[in-house]
């Protein structure tokens, strides 16, 4: 019976992969598509996926992979997989230690190759990698929103926003989307852990000092997911010229901390603006309340 | 043996090279000539005493500044991971208590448990002993 799943979908590709096999990389804005996870001991899965107009031979990767194997050693052994879920195709590198898994799928519809490494240290799990291979999938590029669910983030958002930026430190998560050149919008996610140790004053208070430029236009309270989170409208002026034409840079700050996971959460919206509101794009909306994913053991 | 050789093989020594499973079964161990005082919102202070340099005699230690002791002042989140280092606790038992105490993930937990062990060995508290070594090399390492 495979571990527990749950999936991350970051860049446009979902991926299903077991509780703790934690995200230890994903690729920025201008990095080749990837993302990489691992158990507490070792990397376990690499994926990485990128467009293509014409049809790859996935035969040419299967060679690529077979000519990348250390050669002249009788401990490595290669074959030739025929039990990955259709259309799938593989090669397994066995060593004394491990044994490796490299397959391709080619996503017709959505035109993208998409080539997994997942790695065995004890014994194969044809069930579980199955499983794996069956959950990777490209979003519909027709959809209205575009999910992103990684490094403990859930967020929904309309396709115009882009991944511009994203950082994950000890204690504090935090992504950057901007939209096109003509609305000019930017929207920025933080989540902050270990609130417990550092998170003294009110939520209200700790959005007061984060929000230093601007003048604040409203000040109210808002539900999100079922608790109360603090909203703060504030607008700044940016040259004369602008001014004289009424236009300022309006931000929408709303923070909350939630109480089953302990974190607390910051979302701002900033775009030029004339009027005195505004409104959050209709797609968006944030999941909070995340379980962690400790104790669950190790998956070999 | 040389006196440099020796150096040189101390050096050697103390710096093994860890693999992740290795450091995860490794146990801290606090050094026992460490003197902990509680301070003010669950912070510690810890004093570890320093050897005397050689040279440092009188008329020099009389002019250079020297202080017995390395004095460390730990906040609320240090104190509890150095709480935790009790000799029996392995380096994964002690991410895995302090991300169920703080609701993190065991990568968090891990990322910011690693950094903070590293820094209380570069400081003489604690002591690493891994699979294979005994505490009491550990100690005399420190």
């Amino acid at each position: 019976m495979p571990a527990e799943m749950t999936t991350t979908c970051w860049r446009g590709l979902t991926i299903g992969h077991p509780a703790d096999w934690e995200l230890s990389r994903a690729s920025g804005l201008d990095e080749p598509k990837r993302c990489s996870f691992s158990d507490r001991r070792s990397e376990r899965l690499d994926v990485r996926w990128r467009p293509l107009k014409a049809v790859p031979n996935l035969d040419h990767m299967i060679e690529r992979y077979r000519d990348k194997a250390p050669k002249g050693r009788d401990d490595i052994r290669l074959e030739l997989l025929d039990d990955l879920p259709e259309p799938w195709s593989g090669i397994m590198q066995t060593g004394s230690d491990a044994q490796v898994v490299h397959a391709g799928r080619f996503f017709a519809d959505e035109r993208i190759l998409v080539e997994v490494t997942v790695a065995w240290p004890k014994r194969r799990d044809t069930n579980l990698e199955r499983e794996l291979l069956r959950s990777i999938h490209p979003r519909d590029p027709e959809a209205s929103a575009v999910y992103w669910r990684a490094m403990g983030m859930e967020i929904t958002l309309p396709p115009s926003y882009e991944l511009v930026e994203h950082t994950s430190r000890v204690g504090k998560v935090h992504w950057v989307f901007e939209q096109d050149a003509r609305h000019g919008g930017t929207l920025t996610f933080d989540r902050y852990a270990l609130t417990d140790t550092w998170l003294r004053a009110a939520v209200r208070d700790w959005l007061d000092t984060e929000v230093t430029t601007g003048r604040v236009v409203d000040r109210s309270t808002k539900q999100m997911n079922g608790h109360m989170a603090e909203r703060l409208l504030s607008r700044s002026w940016h040259g004369t010229l602008s001014a004289l034409r009424g236009i300022s840079t309006l931000r929408l700050d709303l923070a909350w901390k939630c109480p089953t996971d302990t974190r607390l959460y910051h979302v701002f919206f900033r775009r030029p603006a004339q009027g005195e509101e505004l409104p959050l794009p209709e797609q968006f909306y944030v999941q909070c309340c995340q379980p962690t994913a400790v104790g669950l053991g190790a998956n070999a | 043996m040389s006196r440099k050789r020796r150096a040189k093989g101390q050096a050697r020594q103390a710096k093994p090279s860890f693999s992740t499973d290795d450091f995860l079964l490794a146990v801290p161990h606090r050094n026992h000539a460490m003197k902990t005082t509680p301070q003010p919102g669950k912070k510690l202070l810890a004093e570890v005493p320093m050897k005397r340099p050689k040279g440092l005699i009188p008329p020099f230690s009389w002019l250079l500044p020297y202080s017995s002791h390395r004095r460390v002042e730990l906040d609320a989140v240090g104190a509890e991971v150095l709480g935790l280092c009790d000799g029996n606790r392995s380096v994964e038992s002690i991410i895995e208590n302090f991300a169920k105490h703080h609701k993190l993930s065991f990568r968090e937990s891990q990322l910011s448990v690693t950094r903070f062990l590293q820094m209380l060995v570069e400081r003489g508290l604690v002591a690493i002993v891994g699979r294979g070594q005994t505490s009491g090399q550990a100690h005399e390492a420190n």
